[in-house]
This record gives structure tokens, sequence and C-alpha cells, in this order.
């Protein structure tokens, strides 16, 4: 019988979500646990995992699209089966005028709702009231306990970070102010007994009371992961271990490069940024060997017609890699504009899903910590990375012997081999260098 | 010329505790040798629990027809009665017990040993059997040769009229007059069913009460039905010295504040617990840690010489068989992960909160945890739910209303601390509460479950839900 899936609350304090992507498409079978779609939070992006076996009838909710947890996303059931009249109320604003012949999660909406808007309690309390429908259930990673099970009362699923607890745990950390992500379980299945909350009171009790008493080490500390994090560790994970990596290295006498950066003051406030300036000459570059340009996927290699450009940026918790689209067709102040507004979105905000996700090429520059070279992962889908280094003085040996001194960068071109091979890797790291020792020759 | 053969455990006992851990340690792939002396099963099987239940389960069973025949007009003739043929079907009970844990050994391929074995040094036994002697190698040893009724001076057991519970197990006859010194389990059930074949039982307890192990309460409630069934209790009494004469026993009491008396029987049951098997088994010479006859365990039952592990009623942990199971499983997952780096076992020792008492007999007493008094001594905060089997329809109409369910809790966290449950089935109703105890669950989450209805199970949720001030039938 075809039925509703609904929007749920993916972490405690999620109120509503924005489909970032569609992983099945409308028509698709998939299995109970798979991947549906990522939802974009407040906080991260979060995958949406399937319930349970069935077909994906209808998406009612597409990408970029939001919706209040509890909301309909989309209608799933059996092969052929008519979503029509499962669609038919939801075009209806009021809840109570939903059909009573749907599915059994449609009279949840409402409820759920309500729920999961109430605002949240102080910060251990909250912990606590998202964590006592997780009690029993299995490991940490699956936050998609039964979206069906969405009736009134049952509150919110339990977020992706809460460990299973006994009862008692639940109650004394709720007595003691602790809060329960950080506790780690020694009870069966993993579970958090008892004796893991005191300890983890004792522990932040002894870690307020100033240094640690002399001859015993500091209490380890469990981070929950965010879902940001979640995120950045499985990406990176399935970039480094299923694409097989190989790494070029060049230097680049970078005088040039600094003084178009110089250059570039004349009309501007500021300069055009080094990083702006590689994404153009990269982009430059790429217009020169397409094939960097390239995504893997499986049976075929897409080569894209866009050059669309990731920078690795650091946030004070995590990575994220704004995407400025099409360089190839933008001038270097219109990158630097993009990107400098990007940046300072991804560091309030957050960026959404379009601003961060296909990069076909990146790049990460790591010359400002003063890091003189170093090899990075690729961000996928693209199929290379390219490393900067600082630009530090380094001699130079005439053929009369005498010593002079360069500005010079190393580069560190990061490639997939099943799209890249090592010479055509080469030649495009050459024309690279080249632009950046003489920009104006890019223009040729 | 003795056999040398090598094992990677041997254990010495048979008992519930030895056996086990057999079994279990072969589960883990490790071969195993298991020496006993006796029977397999050991007391617990052969003259203990198992056989005692089967004289109790008759000893109910009479009872109870007799009184509902009565009940319905009609007339039971027992003159016919022969205490023999009961007897006779509790060892018939313990037979077919000790065949089966036979059969489990066999089947799990546990290298079964008659004979007493001894230590030779921390690797090595020597087994005295009936059939000569022989030599084991062992990477480790357990030791699980358990204990033997406790005598007191002047009262040595000849199994004739001064009994222990092993010579009362084994007696196909019944007594006219029967004296029972220690209000103990042990005492308690044996008083039980001989008053229900009709023998004219006397308790004697040094103490001021029965079940002194127990709570005040619930102890209470089972001297209360055993004073209605016609039995003497007579405590705070210490017996002075037995003699005998013509007309029987005649045993010398001395209360606390120095009144002297004399009771008559025609045998007395010495019942005053057990002393441990620790004699005689090369335990100084190997180097093994005793302390007033026991030995003393470490984490995972591993006594003071790395490699040699105690179980059962020879360490200091509650002399009961199914603590003696679990430490016989500890030791073996243990000894499993030191030789084959398999798992740890998921416990370093017995915890005693979570294990259950039980006196099986009429009424049952079920219990475990923290009592009401010991709560008390410690000064801590308990709350205490109470709900009287007179408030389960199934208890009525069963005819079993009497009795009750306590059960100690935290008031701030609403856990369950303990339970002492006095009634029909108390010892089997026990364990959902010490599920719930052990699980950490609260009161709220046994008070909330759905208990079918008509059931005594009901009286734990009524309990738990009279802790939380809202018991319904009440």
């Amino acid at each position: 019988m075809a039925e509703r899936l609904l929007m749920m609350a993916l972490s405690p304090t999620m109120s509503e979500g924005t489909i970032a992507r569609w992983r099945v498409a409308e028509g698709q079978a998939f299995k109970a646990g798979a991947l549906l779609c990522e939802v974009e939070t407040d906080k991260a992006s979060m995958d949406y995992e399937a319930p349970k076996d069935a077909v994906l009838l209808r998406i009612v909710l597409p990408e970029g699209g939001k919706a209040a947890v509890g909301d309909a996303i989309a209608i799933i059931g059996a092969a052929g089966e008519d979503p029509t009249p499962l669609l038919a109320p939801l075009a209806t604003p009021k809840p109570a005028s939903v059909s009573p012949n749907a599915a059994p999660a449609v009279s949840a909406p409402a409820q759920a709702k309500t729920a999961a808007s109430v605002p949240p309690p102080s910060p251990p309390k909250s912990a606590l009231e998202a964590a006592p429908e997780a009690a029993l259930e299995a490991g940490p990673e699956r936050p998609s306990a039964s979206v069906f099970a969405l009736s009134p009362g049952s509150g919110p699923s339990r977020p992706a970070s809460y460990p299973p607890s006994s009862p008692l745990a639940r109650s004394l950390a709720r007595d003691l102010g602790v809060d329960l992500r950080a506790a780690r379980g020694s009870g069966p299945g993993g579970r958090v007994v008892e004796k893991d909350v005191r300890a983890l009171a004792l522990a932040s009790e002894e870690a307020g009371s100033g240094a640690p008493e002399v001859g015993k080490p500091a209490p380890d500390k469990r981070i929950p992961i965010s879902g940001k994090r979640a995120v950045i560790a499985r990406r990176l994970s399935e970039s480094f271990y299923s694409a097989p990596h190989y790494y070029l290295k060049r230097r680049a006498d970078a005088a040039a490069l600094l003084a178009l950066r110089e250059a570039s003051r004349s009309g501007r406030d500021k300069p055009i940024s080094l990083n702006a300036l590689l994404i153009k000459l990269s982009a430059e570059a790429i217009v020169r060997h397409p094939y960097v340009n390239s995504s893997w996927e499986g049976d075929s290699i897409l080569e894209r017609g866009s050059i669309d450009i990731g920078l690795a940026v650091a946030l004070d918790d995590g990575l994220v890699t704004p995407v400025v689209r099409d360089c190839a067709r933008k001038g270097a102040a219109a990158i630097e504009d993009e990107l400098g507004a990007l940046i300072a979105k991804a560091k309030g905000r957050g960026l959404a899903p379009p601003e961060y996700e296909g990069a076909s090429f990146t790049i990460s520059n790591l010359g400002g910590y003063g890091i003189e070279e170093f090899t990075a992962i690729i961000n996928p889908p693209g199929s290379a990375i390219l490393a900067a280094g600082a630009i530090l003085d380094e001699p130079i040996v005439a053929r009369d012997g005498s010593l002079s001194a360069r500005k010079a960068m190393a580069l560190t071109l990061g490639c997939d081999h099943r799209v890249i091979d090592g010479a055509a890797g080469s030649r495009f790291l050459a024309t690279l260098v080249g632009f950046i020792e003489a920009p104006g020759s890019a223009l040729l | 010329m003795p056999v040398e053969s090598e094992y990677d455990v041997a254990i010495i006992g048979a008992g519930p505790g030895g056996y086990v851990c057999a079994i279990r340690a072969a589960q883990l792939g490790l071969s195993v040798a298991l020496v006993e002396r006796d029977a397999p099963g050991g007391v617990c099987l052969n003259i203990g629990c198992i056989p005692s239940k089967a004289l109790i389960h008759h000893a109910s069973l009479i009872a109870e027809g007799k009184r509902a025949i009565e009940a319905a007009g009609g007339k039971v003739d027992l003159s016919l009665f022969d205490y023999r043929k009961i007897w006779e079907a509790s060892r018939a009970a313990a037979d077919r017990l000790s065949k089966g844990v036979r059969f489990l050994l066999k089947k799990n391929k546990v290298a079964y040993i008659e004979g007493s074995g001894r230590l030779e040094g921390p690797r090595a036994l020597h087994v005295e059997g009936k059939e000569g002697s022989l030599e084991l190698r062992a990477k480790a040893i357990v030791l699980a040769t358990g204990s033997r009724p406790r005598s007191l001076p002047g009262m040595a057991f000849d199994e004739e009229s001064v009994l222990s519970s092993t010579g009362f197990l084994l007696s196909p006859s019944l007594p006219k007059r029967l004296a029972i010194l220690g209000a103990g389990a042990i005492g308690m059930e044996t008083a039980f069913v001989m008053s229900a074949f009709g023998v004219e039982v006397t308790v004697v307890e040094l103490m001021d009460r029965i079940l002194p192990l127990e709570d005040e309460e619930s102890a209470a409630l089972v001297a209360s039905a055993f004073q209605k069934k016609g039995m003497a209790l007579l405590t705070g009494r210490a017996a002075g010295g037995v003699s005998r004469g013509p007309s029987g026993l005649a045993i010398a009491l001395k209360a606390k504040d120095g009144t002297e008396s004399t009771i008559a029987a025609d045998r007395l049951l010495v019942s005053v617990g057990r002393s441990p098997n620790t004699e005689s088994l090369g335990l100084e010479e190997a180097g093994v840690r005793l302390e007033r006859g026991y030995v003393i365990a470490g984490d995972y039952q591993e006594s003071s010489v790395s490699g040699i592990y105690a179980i059962g009623d020879i360490v200091p942990s509650p002399q009961l068989a199914h603590v003696a199971s679990k430490e016989g499983e500890i030791a073996a997952e243990r000894i499993a992960q030191v030789l084959k780096g398999g798992p740890a076992p998921t416990e370093r020792r017995v915890d005693s909160l979570f294990v259950p008492s039980a006196v099986y007999c009429e009424p049952e007493l079920g219990s475990f945890g923290l009592s009401e008094a010991k709560a008390k001594e410690q000064g801590r905060p308990i709350g205490i739910a109470r709900f009287p089997y007179a408030g389960v329809g199934k208890a009525v109409a069963t005819e079993v209303p009497y009795g009750q369910a306590k059960i100690v809790f935290d008031p701030k966290l609403g856990n369950i601390l303990g339970a002492s449950i006095v009634g029909a089935g108390a010892t089997e109703l026990l364990h959902e509460l010490l599920l719930a105890a052990r699980s950490e669950l609260l009161l709220e989450d046994v008070a909330d479950m759905i208990h079918a209805h008509p059931t005594l199970s009901e009286l734990v949720m009524e309990g738990a839900r009279a802790g939380l001030g809202r018991a319904i039938h009440i």
C-alpha cells in the first residue's frame, strides 16, 4: 500500500529541512537503509535513510524545497501503485482534511510538527528529551528510525549522535545535568548505563575543579560527531579509498603572480586574492586540458562543460568547499567577488548545497599556514585537486655560479588515476605553472 | 604407571559450578578434563536443590489436594501413604538430571574423570580414582570442590538421629518428631516438607528471627504462615547439646536471657551453614591463598596463583548454585581469553546486588538486592512499594492470596534497588524485577508494561505502580 514519506527530525533542534539532493529517482526501488535523499538542516547536511523496502512513486518535495518536520516529502509504495490518491489531500493546507483512507502515517503530520517545533529546553534537558525513544534501538549511525512511527506523542526520532542508553542512565543524567551524548556506553550493545553517566559526571567535575591531580592524566573527552564532520569523514574516506590517488609536484616562480596581485589593486579597494588568481589560471589551464575537468562514473567518464572550481575553506568546526561556477567565462575580479561572498556565508549561516557541491576541480591552499608543500585528497566528483604551498624565497644558482633569489610556490596536483593518467596530469600542471609564471600567456 | 595427559583446562568438581564451567570452556574450543569423586551435578543436583524440590513439590500437591478435596466435601484416605515412594521419586529426579549432565558433558566432549583430584603444582593434577591414579597436566586449573554441611561441636552427624541435609535427603523414612537447628533456607524448606507429611516440627534459631538473611517483614510473613501450620519456631535460642535417651533425643536450649529449656525429638537436622571443601587439595603447597578455609579469588575468579581459578562454595561469595554456575562461566571465558585471545568475559565478578535468593517453602520467598534494613544502615534514602497477593485476581481465584511483593527503589531516580516477594510463585516472579533492576529500567517501565490478566505477574506490575502512587487494585 502506498504511503507518505515524511520529513523527520534528524537533529534535536530541527524543525524543518531542505532537500539537498534526491539520491533515488521516481520509479526506482530501494532497500531499507538505502540513502533516499540528503536533507539540509539549520546545521548540517544529513542522510535520510529508507525506513523499509519500497519504490519511490512520486517526489513531493523537489530538490531545494523546504518542508517542516512531519510534512510529506514523497510517496512510496509497491511498483506500479498509483500515488495520486495520496497526493490530493496534500494540496490542502489544513492537516485536518487528510483523507481517512490514507496510510497510517498520515494522521501524524500535524502532531509531529507541533511536537518538533516546541522550543528546545535547556541544553542538558533537551539532550535527554530526545533520547528516550533511542534507548534500545540499533547502532548510532541510524537516525532513520521509522518515519512511520511518527505518531502523536512519539516525538522526534533519535538523532545520530545519541547513543542508546538505559532508562536509569537517562534519569541520572537529567538529575546530574550531564549530556548523554558525551557518555561512552559500556553496557550491552554499547548502551550507556548508570556507571558511564557517573564516570562522565565525575570527569566533568574533575575537569571543572581546575588542574588534574598530580600523576593523573586528564580524562579522555568524547566529542560527538557533528553532521558536518560525518559528511566530511564519509566523503573524504570514500574518495581516498575508491580513487587511486597519485601526486605530481612542481615549483613555480611566483613573482609574476605577486605582481599581478599588486596590479589588481587599481580600481578596487583591495587586491584580488592569490586564490582567486589561482582559480582563474587553473580554469584557463583546464580549458587547454579539458580531461582534467572530469568525473569517474563507473561505466563512463563525464567530462564537464562548466569549469566549477571549489576552494577548501577551514571553518571552526570543519571544512567546506565553496564552488565558483563556470570559471572559464568569468574574470578574476568576478571570481574574487563571488568567492568572498561565499566564504563569508560559509563562516556565517552556512552554505546551501548548490554553493558547495559538485566541484569539478578543487584548490586547497595552506600557504597561509606556512606549509611549504603538501598533498590533498581529491574532492569528489572532481578528479584532481591542486595543493598550493606558501610562497617562499629560494636560491637560484646561475650558470656562472652566482646566487640569486626567487619567489617560489610548491604546487602538488593530486589526480584520480582512473581519469587522468600521469602524462596528462603532467601536461596540465606544466601549463598551469607556465600561466603562473607568465599570467599574460593565459590570454593567448 | 600413571597416565599423563595434557588439557587446556582441568576442573576439580562437577557440581553446578564445575560442570557449567566445563561446558562453557568446551564451547569456547578448549580441551577440558572434569574430575569428580562422586556423581556429576554435585550437591545441588544429587543431595541438595533438586531432590529437595521434588519432596517440596509432593508435599505441596498432597497438602493442597487434601485441602481441595475436603473443601469439596470429599474424604482423603492417607492410610496407605508411604513416604518411601515420594523419597524414591526425589532420587529418580536426581538420577535423571545427573545422567543429563553426564550426557551434556559427553556431547561437549569434556573428558569426565572419576576420582579425587589434587594439585601437583600450578599446572598439574594428581587424580586418585577407583581404578588407579593418573596425572593430568593443564594450562589452567579450576577448583570447584564445593562445600559440605557444617557440623556443630557436640552434634557430630551420625546421619541416623543427628542429620545433615545430606542425611535427611538420603533417608527414606519419616521421623515422628523432627527438631531443626538453623532457620535458614535449608531449615525452613525441610520444616515445610516434614510438616506437610505430618511430622511434628520444631525449628530452633540462634538469631531473633527465622530467615535472618532475608528482609524482616518478608521473614515475618513466612513465620506467621508456618505458625498457622502448627510448627514451633523457637528463635533467639542457642542449642547446648544433644543427649540420647530411650524416648529419643533431648536437645538443651539456652535463651539469650539465660533461660534454659529442653526439647524432645526423634531426629535432629543441623542446618547451620556449609563449610568449603578446601582440604587435601594441595592448595597451600601450590601457594593458593586461603582465608578461614575459603579460597580468596580476585577478578575473573583467579586465585592468588596465576592460572588457578576458584568458583562456587569454596570462595566467599553467596553459596548458591546459580552463583557457582555464573562464576564457572566467567572463569571459562577468562581462560579462553587468556589461552586463545577471545573476548573478555562481560563481567569481572558476580555482582552480589543482582544475585537472586530463593526459599522454596510455602509461602515461597524470593529476593535480591538492597533490603530496607541495609539501606537504613547505609543512611541511603529509599522508597518502598508494597502490593499484596490479595489484590491479584489470579491469586484469589487459585486460593493463594497470602503474601506480598515489596520493592525497594531510588525515590529520586526511580530505579529498582531490590525486592522481596513472599507468596505463591515468588521465586519465579522475582526475575522480572531482577531483569528490570539489572537492565536499569525504572519503576514506570515495569508499571507501564501490559501484564496478562489473570496472572500472578500482575503482582509485580501493581507493585511497581504502587511505587509510583498509582496501584489500581488496592
